[in-house]
């Protein structure tokens, strides 16, 4: 897919449209991936990419540098939260498997991100929640997978959303609360 | 919890949190009045708040791992760095002072993290950084330094501007239309130094522009768009990309990606003076970016005076002031065609000055006589096709046949141009990237003037059917672009119908001309598959049926026609196409069967590859239909006959690609008939033979859809035997690996909607899988929550695919149900989960 037409993607995710979302996952989580198992296969040992660099790199291959619109960015942090948050329980997914199977992958692109959930927190668990919280505050809850599964600050998150940074520290803080509990404890009313 | 509830649980959690928490008990009082569930509900998540902090914190969240910025860094070059003053799309700007503390002068420094370090980037920056210290102007931020990281990054250091960015700058003032002007030739004048040293800007913009408190307007990153860009003539391939724009101030041969001149720079400083003056930019703000390139590629932009807003202070004073010259002015540094424009900046400086003097102005409004004729331009500027065949169309116009007369001597040349361009220029730039909608803007051109000139003559049934061809032809690219946006479907099927409308008359007329009875059942047959391809299934068997009742007589009563057989034979495979895609197989069992008798006799009549090979076709399709329906047996001989035809032609050909793909088939359906005969290790055995012949054809050919859906359908069907087997890890990996392909093929330009289905019916075929795996953790319970989550995640994907094709008319109607089949399958899982 040409730089332009992921730029396009972009611009219609920022519109609002889901379909967009869903063609423009695959393309980050695709190029992620290629890039991590290039990384890992040590094709260019000279050349160490730290993980932000990764997902730079992803970005100005897919998008290219003809975009230098920061909100084009601010949409691509935005697929890249929900890609991870797939990867992410995904990766939980298969580390239960492999315990429960005793066999362990290879190297997977979750080892190469070093991305690993506070062990306090059984990821599954959070994302069942999150989905349910989903559910009940779709907006909530795609502020909790923008900060917590893709690292967005406030600002970012707030852009991404075409919401105010006000709000999203709102709904930040408050949904941190309902996901303890909902987590923790019985199902409230 | 209603979500009702949840929000006023929310707005009173939300107030309590910026509260101080001595304030707090006073607080809760007060918000949830005498609501006592309210209040205990907020207290109970009020109470969680520590263990928040501890556990949900956004610092210590996977996200912030990988979203980790490297720390600012503490030097750059012999240059400390005092805090980040910017970000953008090549890098980060940081404020930076000398850090020997030699003299304490301010600098940017401008840390470029848009291109890869590489030695052949270290180079060309180095190069580029000695012509920009050249420049030395009053209008522009100097370049004083420039280097490379120790990690190889490339960093300049530029004057550091204490200023407004130029907009600002205006509105503060707040600054009339002479001090704008005022302000905006001291820019140009930047401009103009840098043009005379070669160097463009690319991407002037009012935020690249800072003005200082004393006036002065300076320029930022100058060159730097061509040093990211890299695209001087002489320069080696970078791997660098485009080079950046901003689409708002881009001139049309910017956005169409066209080489960068001094016009461009020229066009963009006319946007930012129309700005400057209007108050806004000549078309209208849009995020979305095809909108924004059609304006500046097509639309004409309003007079100047016209976009000032009419609620504005003093509007109509500033109207009246920038009618005339300036609108004039204006229009000319905006026109599309870069030789319309001044050809320097000076110039169009110049004629401000001369504007500002009061002496007449060079720009000149546009004749009646340039705007009629970019009216009908107008429509071929927005396809950027090979150059060639823009050429050509714009050659069109000008040959002014429209207006030709009807002479004898003339109608022969537009006929014969026409058919040049229809039948030999067509084919000729067919294999141009990009050309594709130019043809069909060629071809549609062509066929205007091929059917005025059939109105004109009459009756003359040669250009009738070269006409029909012709709307045949068009139909197809059409339907070429159909695949990339289906708006264009009905422009196709129309043309097809057009086209075999008129050769099946013609063909009627003269029931002895055998050339046109085949070329009218072949473009009959083309049409019907066009329809099911735009899922009018209903219409396809009609028309098939139809082709099938003209096609008989003539094979009938000549058996050692050729062309005649085969005619019969293509339009019974097109008819049990059709019946296969409505699943009504025993019908289609008869027409295929009658297939296979022709092309036995076809074999015998003419045997030659292409012989062989439909034959093979004939009976693997057969044997399929067999399969289908339960005749295990039958199914299977049809196959090993197949496959022994095919093996012949890999024998005979071992580079032969398509013999490959078609023994895989081969093997892969035998593959699926031994597994409904439950012999699983036959069957995983010839799958795996399967997968291995399909990698090796898409391997030799990386654009070859139909091989690398093939291995996308090997790999799922691999699955599915281990699946069978129990063996559902083999079976999870396996169609991972196929929804991975079937991911990328359905999002490549041609693919099509069994694409789509096959991506949906692998991942059901996940759905299921996880659920036998919840089954086989009857003990672990968190275990088998997550599978059977997993499960309804997959059929859940499912059923927004298959639901995406049905609204859009493409999924046959006998699979309907399948959608809110996958969707009570997800509501199942989700059940089972809880």
């Amino acid at each position: 897919m040409a730089p332009q037409d992921v730029a396009q993607l972009l611009v219609r995710i920022g519109e609002g449209d889901k379909a967009a979302l869903d063609e423009m996952t695959p393309l980050v989580y695709d190029e992620l991936r290629r890039l991590a198992q290039r990384l890992l296969a040590a094709e260019r040992p000279d050349h160490t990419l730290q993980p932000t660099a990764l997902v730079h790199e992803a970005y100005l291959r897919l998008v290219g540098q003809r975009s230098v619109d920061w909100r084009n960015r601010a949409h691509f942090l935005g697929v890249a939260a929900t890609m991870m948050r797939r990867v992410l329980i995904n990766h939980a997914k298969a580390r239960n498997a492999a315990k429960r199977e005793g066999f362990s992958n290879a190297v997977t692109l979750e080892d190469a991100f070093g991305i690993f959930p506070s062990p306090a927190i059984d990821v599954l668990a959070l994302n069942y929640s999150l989905d349910e919280l989903d559910k009940l505050d779709p907006q909530q809850g795609k502020v909790v997978e923008l900060r917590y599964f893709g690292g967005l600050s406030i600002e970012e998150t707030a852009e991404c959303l075409g919401i105010s940074p006000a709000t999203v520290k709102r709904e930040w803080g408050t949904a941190r609360l309902w996901l303890l509990r909902h987590m923790e404890g019985p199902a409230q009313p | 919890m209603t979500a009702a509830r949840w929000g006023e649980v929310k707005t009173v959690l939300a107030s309590l949190l910026e509260t101080d928490p001595s304030q707090r008990a006073a607080e809760l009082d007060r918000l949830c009045g005498s609501d006592s569930e309210l209040r205990s509900s907020v207290e109970s998540l009020l109470a969680l708040e520590q263990k928040a902090d501890a556990l949900l914190d956004s610092a210590g969240a996977p996200g912030a791992a990988w979203r980790a910025e490297a720390p600012a860094p503490e030097t750059i070059g012999a240059y400390r760095v005092v805090k980040e003053i910017g970000r953008g799309g090549m890098g980060v700007v940081y404020l930076g002072e000398r850090a020997d503390g030699q003299y304490r002068k301010q600098v940017a420094i401008k840390l470029i993290t848009a291109a890869h370090p590489d030695a052949q980037t270290g180079r060309r920056f180095e190069r580029e950084r000695q012509i920009l210290a050249q420049l030395e102007h009053p209008g522009i931020a100097r370049l004083l330094d420039g280097g490379a990281t120790a990690g190889g990054q490339p960093y300049f250091i530029m004057e550091y501007v204490d200023g407004l960015p130029l907009l600002e700058f205006c509105r503060r003032g707040p600054l009339g239309v002479s001090e704008r002007l005022l302000l905006f030739l001291q820019i140009a004048d930047a401009v103009a130094y840098a043009h005379r040293r070669l160097i463009v800007h690319r991407d002037l913009k009012p935020g690249n522009i800072l003005v200082t408190a004393e006036g002065q307007a300076k320029l930022l990153d100058f060159g730097l768009g061509q040093i990211i860009g890299g695209q001087q003539p002489g320069d080696e391939i970078t791997q660098a990309g485009p080079a950046p724009m901003t689409p708002a101030y881009a001139s049309p041969e910017q956005i169409r990606g066209e080489s960068y001149t001094v016009a461009g720079d020229v066009y963009s400083l006319g946007v930012i003076l129309f700005e400057l003056l209007a108050g806004r930019r000549p078309y209208p703000a849009t995020t979305n970016y095809l909108d924004l390139a059609r304006a500046i590629c097509d639309a004409d932009a309003p007079p100047l005076a016209d976009a000032v807003d009419a609620n504005a202070p003093h509007a109509a004073s500033l109207r009246r002031r920038l009618r005339g010259d300036l609108e004039t002015i204006v229009a000319k540094a905006l026109e599309k065609d870069p030789r319309r424009r001044y050809p320097t900046v000076d110039e169009f400086a110049a004629d401000l000055r001369r504007f500002q003097e009061g002496r007449p102005v060079m720009a000149r409004k546009p004749t009646w006589r340039y705007r009629a004729a970019r009216m009908v331009a107008r429509h071929r500027i927005a396809v950027p096709a090979g150059a060639l065949a823009l050429l050509l169309i714009v050659g069109f116009a000008a040959f002014g046949w429209w207006e030709a007369r009807r002479s004898e001597r003339r109608f022969n040349q537009v006929r014969g141009l026409a058919h040049a361009v229809m039948f030999e220029l067509y084919d000729a730039i067919a294999p141009l990237p990009g050309s594709t909608a130019a043809r069909a803007l060629l071809g549609r051109r062509a066929l205007e003037y091929l059917e005025n000139l059939s109105q004109e003559a009459g009756g003359n049934r040669s250009l009738q059917r070269e006409v029909a061809l012709g709307y045949a032809r068009i139909g197809e690219v059409e339907g070429d672009l159909a695949q990339a946006n289906l708006g264009r479907v009905p422009d196709s099927l129309e043309s097809l119908r057009k086209g075999a409308g008129i050769l099946e008359r013609l063909a009627a007329g003269s029931p002895g001309d055998r050339g046109l009875r085949h070329e009218s059942l072949r473009a009959a047959i083309d049409l019907a598959r066009a329809y099911g391809q735009a899922g009018q299934f209903d219409a396809e068997i009609a028309l098939a049926r139809r082709t099938v009742a003209s096609a008989e007589p003539a094979a009938g009563a000549q058996p050692g026609d050729a062309v005649a057989t085969s005619d019969l034979e293509a339009a019974l495979a097109a008819l049990a196409d059709a019946l296969i895609n409505q699943k009504r197989y025993p019908e289609a069992i008869a027409s295929r069967e009658r297939v296979q008798d022709l092309a036995r006799r076809l074999v015998s009549l003419h045997d030659s590859q292409e012989a062989q090979r439909s034959l093979a076709l004939a009976e693997k399709r057969l044997a399929a239909l067999y399969g289908v329906t339960g005749r295990l047996d039958d199914c299977r001989r049809e196959y090993e006959l197949a496959r022994t035809i095919d093996e012949q032609r890999c024998a005979r050909n071992p580079q032969d690609m398509r013999a490959k793909i078609d023994l895989s088939f081969d093997l892969s359906d035998l593959g699926w008939a031994a597994g409904a005969m439950n012999r699983l290790d036959d069957a995983l055995e010839f799958h795996r033979k399967a997968l291995d012949l399909r990698q090796q054809a898409a391997q030799a050919d990386p654009q070859d859809f139909r091989a690398a859906g093939a291995v996308a359908a090997s790999m799922r069907k691999i699955g599915l035997v281990f699946k069978k087997m129990a063996k559902p890890r083999e079976a999870l990996a396996e169609f991972e690996q196929a929804v991975q392909r079937y991911g990328e093929l359905s999002r490549r330009p041609g693919a099509g909607w069994a694409t789509v289905r096959s991506l949906a019916e692998t991942r059901s075929d996940i759905a299921e899988t996880w659920t036998d795996l919840a089954q086989a953790h009857a003990t672990a319970a968190a275990q088998r929550r997550a599978d059977y989550l997993a499960a309804a995640g997959e059929y859940e994907q499912a059923r927004a695919l298959l639901a995406g094709l049905r609204d859009q008319g493409k999924l046959p109607k006998s699979e309907w149900p399948n959608v809110d089949g996958m969707a009570s399958l997800a509501q199942k899982a989700r059940r089972n989960a809880q």
